[in-house]
């Protein structure tokens, strides 16, 4: 996710609870059955659920993440702390 | 000031690692590179064997030499195949499935080491059988089914191919 994120960055991130919203955008850790915990930008909302992507042209296509569903979609970033400082997100 | 607070904690296990970027070129894995090179150090282990028997001179040390080196490389060789694939395609949900995967990839850096020590045929045998194992459970985790046949050459060892 660089260069929002960067190798051992702190993400601080506020739950998903049943009344949070999540609308493209949103940099959110989902728990991938494929790829682990990973943070990924929402492309697109759909019926069926999320499309993730990330936001460097070498990440992981959006196709090859694939539609993550709610329960998927475990946390979204509120603060990134680095070493360059700490920055609220979206920012 | 924050990020050293949080680094502390990280230290003393309270933070949760999440990936936020994968390598490049994404996604290309094959154990095929591995298994050549694991039959490879058989074949030198051959070699070395039958040269035994070929008279001393310049000849016969020259062959030893080369043998030796290219040993040496390709059990090397294997190392690094599967450690890449171990340490970059395995990830939480895949270990989960195979929870064997550590302990069969620590076993092929042991054989394989044992095969550069020394010339013995069942080191390199046995590093073969480890490799067509990992191969397998490889291949399950990308939905391939996988045959075992003799490669084409010597010393032509059952091999693991995935039926693509």
């Amino acid at each position: 996710m660089s260069p929002l994120l960067e190798d051992g960055d702190y993400a601080l991130m506020r739950r998903i609870s049943r009344r949070s919203t999540i609308k493209v955008g949103d940099i959110v850790l989902i728990a991938h059955p494929k790829f682990g915990d990973i943070i990924k930008r929402i492309g697109v909302v759909t019926a069926d659920g999320y499309v993730a992507e990330g936001i460097a042209a070498q990440s992981v296509s959006a196709a090859e993440i694939g539609t993550v569903g709610r329960d998927d979609v475990l946390a979204k970033l509120v603060w990134r702390v680095s070493p360059r400082g700490v920055r609220r997100v979206p920012v | 000031m924050i990020h050293s607070i949080l680094s502390t904690a990280d230290k003393l296990g309270l933070v949760k690692s999440a990936s936020a970027h994968c390598d490049i070129p994404c996604g290309i894995y094959d154990t095929g590179p591995a298994l050549i090179a694991a039959v490879s150090v058989v074949r030198m282990m051959d070699i070395l064997n039958e040269a035994q028997s070929k008279p001393d001179g310049a000849g016969k040390a020259n062959l030893i030499a080369r043998n030796v080196a290219t040993k040496e490389e390709e059990a090397e060789k294997v190392k690094h195949e599967i450690r890449v694939i171990w340490g970059d395609y395995f990830k939480a949900p895949l270990i989960e499935q195979h929870p064997n995967i550590h302990a069969l990839t620590h076993a092929i850096m042991q054989k394989a080491s044992a095969c550069k020590q020394d010339v013995h045929r069942e080191d390199g045998l046995a590093l073969v059988e480890l490799v067509n194992e990992f191969a397998e459970i490889f291949w399950k985790t990308k939905g391939k089914d996988t045959v075992r046949k003799d490669c084409p050459y010597a010393p032509n060892l059952p091999v693991v191919y995935p039926v693509l």
